[in-house]
């Protein structure tokens, strides 16, 4: 594939091992706030989508699946508590935290339940999954690749969130608003 | 390139979309950055890991802009 014109799904792959390795390194030390980089890219493009949900799933493997994975002991701690309050909506971590989560006051516009009136990335996820999903049904079966790979990566992103994610949720699913069937 | 402090900026040239290198080219510049970063993260000076930082978004940003549609259930993040 020529570097001109498209991003090989290799390329995106890479640029997303690329993108957890800086990750781990600096969020909440360096770098306070990704999340709204990681936003803009979701709702960017296809490609950035697909990156971001690489992104998140290589991120959620290392931090709070992989127990061999080098890191030290708090800074995991930190990360996945940080995860947590990234996946998850304002009304979830409430319930998660009742007294909230202090330090994440410091960060610029956030309450101790993250960014008021979060979703976070779970139903953004479902949501998207659930619209490509409506939309294959609404064409009667058409199919479009690129459909197909954003349903497949946000599919993974959801599968490695289900050992460590919070098994309730304060609000129904997105997803399952939406009238696919 | 392990003799040069400023050698992940090279590393970012080549995998700058901007630049017209082939992918093969443009996977082994981040190739080398991702290495950087691994085992050399410590070495860097605190101007160098910023660049790095923003040499990552740079390389992020030249992901294609194709508009989705809009997901219209989430405007909140």
């Amino acid at each position: 594939m020529d570097g001109n014109n498209a991003f090989a799904p290799y390329l995106v792959s890479k640029l997303a091992l690329l993108f957890v390795a800086v990750l781990k390194r600096t969020w909440l030390a360096s770098w306070d706030d990704p999340l709204p980089l990681l936003l803009e890219l979701y709702h960017r493009s296809l490609d950035s989508r697909l990156l971001i949900l690489q992104i998140l799933r290589y991120v959620v493997e290392d931090v709070c699946l992989s127990p061999e994975e080098p890191m030290p002991g708090k800074r995991k701690k930190l990360l996945s508590q940080m995860l947590t309050v990234t996946v998850n909506s304002e009304a979830t971590l409430k319930e998660i935290y009742p007294e909230g989560v202090e330090w994440l006051e410091t960060l610029p516009g956030w309450t101790k339940w993250g960014v008021p009136g979060q979703v976070g990335f779970l139903a953004l996820v479902a949501g998207t999954v659930g619209e490509r999903v409506g939309e294959i049904f609404s064409r009667n079966g058409e199919i479009d690749t690129g459909a197909v790979r954003e349903i497949s990566a946000a599919i993974k992103f959801l599968q490695v969130c289900i050992p460590w994610g919070q098994q309730r949720s304060h609000h129904p699913s997105p997803t399952l608003l939406l009238p696919i069937f | 390139m392990r003799d040069d402090a400023s050698s992940w900026r090279l590393a970012v040239a080549l995998a700058s979309r901007a630049n017209a290198f082939p992918d093969p080219v443009r996977h082994f510049g981040i190739s080398v950055l991702e290495s950087e970063i691994k085992y050399f993260w410590g070495q860097y000076s605190e101007n160098d890991l910023l660049g790095i930082r923003h040499g990552l978004i740079h390389l992020c940003g030249e992901v294609p802009p194709i508009l989705l549609p809009t997901i219209g259930l989430v405007d909140v993040w």
